[in-house]
This record gives structure tokens, C-alpha cells and sequence, in this order.
């Protein structure tokens, strides 16, 4: 494992304090805290199921508006706490999810993406189309606040639960991915027919991802809703889960960090940085083609390349200088 | 006399117009090592697709220990822990060789749906899970296969054979198929292979193997199934078989 | 279903025909998917609307532009994104879809800011009507959109049947490894393919820009379809993807008539799960000759 990687949790641990720090108080902050881990947990959703054990199902936008309206409509139509709309959310979407891969068992690749996207948009529409249940066009709106044992959650409360989640789901998939379900969910991607028959039924690694990778989109839309009191048919559309399928890449899909990384890095071009104006997203897509033929490692990858080429480089300046020259091999 | 361990009977398979089984029968008793020999086409690896489960056969039933076998072949390995290598490896090429090995010791993790659940719990807490990886360690170690860090697409294809066998061997199986385990190996991995094979079924497995190369083969088994045209031509001892009409008429012709 | 809508939603048809027929032309001879043809549709429709719409000059010149960008941007398509990864045994590895995919992304990205974030209207380029019989109306540009679009399915079934170009078109995709190993000139083939695919998807999008006018959004869902339209009809022979277009166009145009607007995505996704999984290789099938 290399030196960066060793060291990599508490690398994210102590960004995610400079991150809380930074966003604070200000309400713009927030919102772009609440939109980095929207994107960054819908990125580790696909990063379970289509990176890991390449099922390219990309109906993110349905699993977050599952939470989103989840809470609005518990909210609006019950007394039930809030939070408890955060597990029902995860459970009908993973259950939409398990459906919809039941159906389409038999694809993969573009065949099972473009299905997917097919579903995606027939749920946008039926949310618009069915007002008895989601409000139609007009969404849902929260009609109180949170409150946990009395005292009320603020919205700064909800954004750095928002970033702890999302930095704790990272740091979940990143076990799980060296563990034996995120190695045979691995090797089911790459080699179905040898996981088949060492016993491990494909179909429920399968299932089992896809409905990890909804209750994940579930959980964005339960706090993008808690923190934006709303939600609206096309609060997170079908172009955020079609974005969301390069930022694994771009982050570096060796690792659901890179996912992380990639959702910063997008929701800091699309919508921060002043100087794209508005070409943000159209310099996201080229950085994820030059990635994709050229730095296939993405981010973090050609960031463990060149850290370890400055180790190299300081090693031979360095005061083992006579003994490193003895073992300096000529460059390949 | 105890039910063999593995048994066939008139499995059929045909492929549109194209018969690629025909009344299949033949058994495998534990401790027994069979080889099935025969031409090219011959219908063997399809045998042992229909034994696995990769395909359904047409008619016919495949029994382990008087039980048959249904379902998908995970299904199949789970329960009558059967265990198979394929005539073209099939291996996940990002992974490591030692985690390609270990893939074979999670029948036993994944086998419902509440271990798949503590398993995944169980991956959270301590993603290492060294029994796994010790048993992994001892079944690549017992072929000969070191450096298990390295990307399985660093492997040839020799070692890539050597690979599957050990991730066959993980699930501590009581059935092993072999589809073509030889071939591409050089002379070590040959007599590694032969040993771990001999020592499988000591240790009371019944073993299928499949092979063109009819010398290893004759040389290693207790019995052999000549296949020719999708029909079995004869069943019996090696150096019989060897000397009979059946296996000059199907490698070289009726004279 | 009322006969005021056949005409319009065969013109539907025709352009997920030629979108379907662009994806053809290069799945056919590079065993590859060009997820791009929604964006380079994108592109002809809006760069013809902003010269004809926009500045008002005549409709030929739209087109011209629209196919000069769909021949470019394709070429530029094989040139940076296939060729470097594309393995030399050919067909499709999930790096190269990835990358494709992330084509029509780009691509549309481009339009939207080459062309402005807000959809182009299209415009009617031909006034008057050559059939009116009661409610059933056939415009003349209706009528043009119909022919030309007939028309290049005619020439390139000609094409690939009679030259020996076309010939090798087809060899090439079926077995791109021998076909290297024999010395066919698959890498000009695939330039081809790639030009020939931008062509049919840019005057696609220049033809019916007018439908319902053009949002840089739009590439994304023209690929779906066209997709979807090439699926359906199969790759047998090249009329598959303009009868899976007309086939799509018109399930999609009865399920707004008796189910409402929400219905066409409805019934898209359900055409599309079900072909997908039921029936994947389209309507007309490939004959394999034993």
C-alpha cells in the first residue's frame, strides 16, 4: 500500500474538520456543503454498485427524491418524528432499486445505463404527474422544524451531520471494498462466472449493492430536503445522476475517496468557482475525458504519483545521500 | 456398495439444430479420480457446464451424493460443495492473485440471507479476515504459487490454471471439475498440479477431469470416459481404454 | 388515433430512424456504440436554427453547417477518444462506453455553450401544405423531411450492398481481429464510420429542429431514443433503425393520446426493458448463414 494510503482516514478525518470550519455559519457555505454531499453521496452510491461490481444502474435522481419526499410527506401528513423518514426513505428506495434490478437482471453496460436513465426520467414525470401523493409540480414543503429530545436541529446542525454521513460512508465502503463482500462484489464485475461457482450467488451481490447505492441516494435527499425545507420534482434532475456517473473517475475510482474528491472538485466547477462562469460543467466534462484517456487513476491517483516522486526526489537529496546513491536504479 | 458421489444420467444438450450432448451417463465415487477424454467437440466441457450449472441441460439429471442437482451453479457449488477450473480462466483481473484465491472460501460467508448481512457487518469491523486469508494462503502455497500480491494480470496463464485450482481447493470441496487444468502448464506446474489432484481425492473427493492430453491423464486417473460426438464410447480402465477399438476409431478414424 | 398525427409522428420516426442509423453505421463497422449521436444532433439542430432563426439566412446553409459540424465533431470523436483506447481486437470494453459516454456529455456541454443555455426554436423553413384531405395534412416540408430521409437510407443500403467499400464496412465489424490480421484498413474504416455517423446525426438535427425546437439538454435523450430506436428495429439491414424509429414514435405517440404527456416516458422505459431483455438483437434478425 503506498504512503498516501496508509494514511488516508485521517487525512479525510481532518478535512472534514477544515470543511466544518470553513462552512460554518454562512448560509451559502451551506448550500454548497449540501450540494458536495449530495453529488458525493450519489458518487459513492454508483461507486458500490457500478465501480466495485459493474452494474451501470444510474436511476439516482428517483432514490434522492424517495427521501426528499420521504420527509415532506411525513411531515406534512403525520405527527411521526422526521428522522424516522430517513430510514423509511432508505427502505422504499432500496426496494425501488432491488425491482427495478430484478427486471433488469439479464443487462449491463449502456443496455442497463440507458434502461435505468429510462426509469429515471418515467419517475420524474410521475412525480409531476401524481399530485394526490407528491404535491405534483409544486413538491413538498416542510411545514416544521427538526427536533431531536426537544431541542431544535438548525441547519448548521443538519450540514455537518450532512458531511460527518458522507465522510462516514466513504470510510464504510472503503472496509468494505477490502473485505470479502467487497471483494467478491469486485470479482463478480470483472469475473461473474468464477464467483457463480465458488458458490456466491451473483444476483444478491447484485441486489444487494444496488440497494446500498439507493438507501445512500436516499439519505442526500433526506438532508437536501431537511436543509432546503423543500423539494420540488426537479430539485435533483436526471442530469445530476448522468453528471454523477464521471465522478468517480474523475476522483480516482480506485477508492470511494475518489468519489469524495470528484464530488468537491464538481461542485466547485459547476457552481463556486466564478472564474468558469458558465462553463463549470462544460470544464468537468473535458477534465473527465483527459482523465479517462490519459490519467485513468484519476485525481488522487496522479496526486499518490506525484507525492511519490517528491519522496523520491527528497530521498536522494537527503543525508543517506552517499548510501541512497549506491541504491538510485536509473530511471525506467 | 455406497452411491457414488457424482452421478450422470442421459444428460442432453443441443444448441439449436446442433447436438452437443446425447445421453451422457457415467459416475464419479469419492476418492475416485475420472478422466474424460476425447476430440475436440466432443461435448466435454459442456459436461461439465451441465454438471456446474453454467447451462441447463435439455434432459437428463445430475445427482451428488443421491441428491439432484438444480438451480444455478452457485446454488449447486453451495450445497453439494462442488468446485470447477475453466477451460479459459476466468479471473478478476484487478484483484490480487491471493484475493482471486480467496473468493473460493466465501461460499460458506455469503449462504443466506442473514450470514450476508453479518457478513457485511463483519466486513465493517475487520475487513482482513485472516482465517479466510490463512486458508487462501495454505492452498496457493500447497501449488507452488508465491509473489500473491501481485495483480492477477501479472499471472500467465500457467499460473492463472495453478490460481484457479487453489481457489477450488478453498471451498474444501467433496466434487471437483477440472476443464483442461494442463494445459499451458510447464513441467513443475504439471507435477504440482498431478500431486495436488492425487491428494484431493485421498482426502475422499470425487474429481472429474477434462483434458486433450491424454498421456497426463491416463497416467493420473483411476477410470476414463472416452467422449466422442457428444456420446460417451467408453468407460472403464485407463490402459484398456488406451488399447481399445473406440479410441482408435474416434482419434483416428475407422481404417 | 387521429389521423392529423400520422404525419408528424412519422416525421418523429424519421429522425429517431436517422439518429438509429448513425449508431448503425459504427456499430456495424467498429462493433462500438457512438453514445455521442444525441449530441451531435444537438449540435447540428442548434448551429442550423442560429444561422436560419437566428440570422436569417436560408435553410441550406443551416444544414451545410450542421453537417460540416456533425462530420468534425465525429471525426474528432474517433480521433481523441476511440482510438486511443479502443483495443486492437476492437468492440467495446467499459473504458471505451465510459469514454463515449462522457462524449456525449462533452459534446453537450459544448452546444450549450457555443449556442446559449436556452432552447433554439426551430423554424418552418418550407410553408404550404402538398396533401389536405380533411384533418389529414401533409406539409411540404413534412413531405421533404420524409424523402430525404427515405433517401439516405436507400443510398447508404446501396452503398454497403454494392461497393466493395460498403462490403468491407460490414466484414470489418463482424470480425475486426481477422479483419486486422488480413490487412483491411480498419482504422480508415472506423474514420469513416465516425464521419458518416456525425453526418446523418448533425443533418438529423437540422432537419427536425423545427419539431419542437432544440435544448442543448436534449443530447442526452436523442441518444436514449435513438438507441432505443436502433434496438427495436435491429441491425439486420439498415432499414432496422428507421423501423424501429417509426416504431418507437408511434407507441410513443399513442401513449400520449389515450394516457397523457406523463405516459411517454411511461411507455418508453417499459419498450425499453422489455426489448431490452426480451429481445435485444430488434425485430429483424440477423440470419446467420450456418
Amino acid at each position: 500500500m503506498s504512503r498516501l494510503a496508509r494514511w488516508r482516514t485521517p487525512i479525510a478525518f481532518a478535512m472534514l474538520i477544515l470543511v466544518v470550519l470553513w462552512v460554518g455559519q454562512n448560509g451559502y457555505r451551506q448550500d454548497l456543503a449540501i450540494l458536495m454531499v449530495t453529488y458525493g453521496l450519489i458518487s459513492l452510491g454508483l461507486y458500490s454498485h457500478y465501480i466495485m461490481g459493474n452494474s451501470m444502474s444510474v436511476a439516482y435522481n428517483a432514490y434522492v427524491a424517495i427521501g426528499g419526499y420521504a420527509l415532506g410527506v411525513l411531515c406534512v401528513r403525520t405527527d411521526l418524528s422526521m428522522f424516522l423518514a430517513l430510514p423509511i426513505g432508505i427502505v422504499i428506495s432500496a426496494a425501488v432499486a432491488v425491482l427495478l434490478g430484478l427486471t433488469t437482471y439479464k443487462l449491463s453496460g449502456f443496455y442497463l445505463a440507458a434502461v435505468t436513465l429510462l426509469f429515471g426520467e418515467a419517475f420524474a414525470a410521475w412525480l409531476v404527474d401524481s399530485t394526490g401523493i407528491t404535491g405534483g409540480a409544486s413538491g413538498v414543503t416542510l411545514t416544521r422544524g427538526l427536533t431531536l429530545f426537544g431541542s431544535e436541529v438548525t441547519r448548521q446542525h443538519l450540514v455537518i451531520a450532512a458531511l460527518v454521513t458522507l465522510f462516514l460512508a466513504a470510510w464504510g465502503l472503503d472496509r468494505l471494498r477490502t473485505s470479502p463482500f467487497g471483494i467478491a462484489l469486485r470479482a463478480k464485475g470483472d469475473a461473474p462466472r468464477a464467483v457463480e461457482s465458488s458458490g456466491v450467488s451473483t444476483r444478491a451481490l447484485t441486489l444487494v449493492s444496488l440497494g446500498i447505492g439507493a438507501g445512500l441516494g436516499a439519505v442526500a435527499g433526506w438532508y437536501f430536503a431537511a436543509v432546503n425545507l423543500s423539494m420540488l420534482p426537479e430539485s435533483v434532475p436526471l442530469s445530476v445522476a448522468f453528471v454523477a456517473l464521471f465522478i468517480p473517475f474523475l476522483g480516482g475510482y480506485r477508492s470511494p475517496w475518489g468519489a469524495v474528491v470528484g464530488a468537491v472538485v464538481v461542485t466547485e466547477l459547476t457552481f463556486n468557482l466564478t472564474w468558469f462562469q458558465d462553463t463549470g460543467t462544460l470544464a468537468f466534462a473535458i477534465a473527465v475525458l483527459v482523465v479517462l484517456i490519459f490519467a485513468r487513476r484519476g485525481l488522487l491517483g496522479l496526486l499518490g504519483d506525484v507525492l511519490a516522486w517528491a519522496v523520491r526526489l527528497i530521498r536522494r537529496d537527503g543525508p543517506l545521500h552517499k548510501e541512497g546513491r549506491d541504491h538510485v536504479q536509473p530511471s525506467a | 456398495m455406497s452411491s457414488p458421489a457424482l452421478s450422470c444420467q442421459g444428460l442432453h444438450k443441443a444448441y439449436g439444430g446442433v447436438r452437443a450432448v446425447h445421453g451422457v451417463s457415467f459416475h464419479v465415487s469419492r476418492g475416485e479420480v475420472v478422466g474424460l477424454v476425447g476430440p475436440n467437440g466432443a461435448g466435454k466441457s459442456t459436461v461439465v457446464d451441465l454438471i456446474s450449472g453454467e447451462q441447463p441441460a435439455d434432459t437428463g439429471t445430475v445427482k451428488v451424493a443421491d441428491r439432484v442437482l438444480s438451480g444455478t451453479a452457485a446454488r449447486r457449488a453451495k450445497r453439494a460443495k462442488l468446485a470447477r477450473t475453466f477451460q479459459y480462466p476466468q479471473v478478476a483481473h484487478e484483484l490480487t492473485a491471493l484475493e482471486n484465491v480467496l473468493i473460493g472460501a466465501y461460499a460458506t460467508t455469503f449462504s443466506g440471507p442473514l450470514s450476508f448481512a453479518s457478513t457485511i457487518v463483519r466486513g465493517l469491523v475487520d475487513p482482513r479476515a485472516e482465517r479466510l486469508r490463512r486458508r487462501a494462503e495454505e492452498m496457493a502455497g500447497s501449488l507452488s504459487l508465491s509473489d500473491l500480491d501481485r495483480p492477477a494480470s501479472e499471472l500467465t496463464l500457467g499460473q492463472l490454471r495453478l490460481l484457479e485450482a487453489a481457489r477450488a481447493l478453498s471451498q474444501d470441496p467433496e466434487v471437483v471439475l477440472l476443464d483442461e487444468p494442463f494445459a499451458g502448464l510447464d513441467g513443475d506446474g504439471i507435477q504440482g498440479l498431478s500431486r495436488a489432484i492425487r491428494t484431493m481425492a485421498d482426502a475422499g473427493c470425487a474429481v472429474l477431469l477434462v483434458d486433450h492430453n491424454i498421456d497426463i491423464v491416463v497416467s493420473l486417473v483411476d477410470r476414463v470416459v472416452l467422449m466422442a460426438d457428444g456420446e460417451v464410447r467408453f468407460d472403464g480402465d485407463p490402459a484398456e481404454c488406451m488399447a481399445s477399438e473406440e479410441m482408435k476409431e474416434v482419434y483416428f478414424g475407422d481404417d | 388515433m387521429p389521423i392529423e398525427l400520422v404525419v408528424p409522428t412519422l416525421e418523429t420516426g424519421c429522425f429517431f430512424g436517422l439518429i438509429a442509423l448513425a449508431l448503425f453505421m459504427v456499430k456495424e463497422s467498429a462493433a462500438l456504440f457512438n453514445f455521442a449521436v444525441g449530441g451531435l444532433a444537438v449540435v447540428g439542430g442548434m448551429a442550423s436554427s442560429a444561422i436560419t432563426v437566428g440570422h436569417g439566412l436560408p435553410l441550406v446553409l443551416g444544414v451545410l453547417a450542421a453537417v460540416a459540424f456533425g462530420v468534425a465533431l465525429g471525426l474528432c470523436i474517433e480521433v481523441l477518444v476511440v482510438a486511443p483506447l479502443v483495443k486492437p481486437g476492437g468492440g467495446e470494453d467499459h473504458h471505451v462506453v465510459m469514454a463515449l459516454v462522457a462524449g456525449l456529455f462533452a459534446l453537450q456541454q459544448i452546444a450549450g455553450v457555443a449556442f446559449g443555455k436556452s432552447a433554439l426554436p426551430g423554424a418552418t423553413w418550407m410553408k404550404g401544405d402538398v396533401l389536405d384531405v380533411g384533418k389529414f395534412v401533409v406539409s411540404a416540408q413534412a413531405l421533404i423531411e420524409i424523402a430525404v430521409t427515405l433517401g439516405l437510407f436507400v443510398a447508404i443500403g446501396m452503398l454497403l450492398r454494392g461497393t466493395r467499400l460498403g462490403r468491407q464496412f460490414r466484414s470489418i465489424g463482424d470480425n475486426t481481429q481477422a479483419a486486422t490480421m488480413l490487412g483491411m484498413p480498419v482504422r480508415r474504416i472506423r474514420l469513416l464510420a465516425f464521419a458518416s455517423s456525425g453526418l446523418l446525426a448533425g443533418l438529423a438535427g437540422a432537419l427536425f429542429a423545427n419539431r419542437a425546437g432544440v435544448a442543448f439538454t436534449s443530447a442526452l435523450q436523442f441518444t436514449l431514443f435513438g438507441f432505443l430506436a436502433f434496438v427495436i428495429g435491429g441491425a439486420a439491414n439498415v432499414w432496422g433503425p428507421l423501423a424501429g424509429g417509426i416504431g418507437l414514435a408511434f407507441l410513443q405517440a399513442f401513449a400520449i393520446y389515450y394516457f397523457g404527456p406523463a405516459a411517454l416516458t411511461y411507455v418508453t422505459f417499459a419498450v425499453a426493458a422489455l426489448f431490452f431483455a426480451l429481445r435485444p438483437e430488434g425485430i429483424f434478425v440477423k440470419r446467420v448463414r450456418a
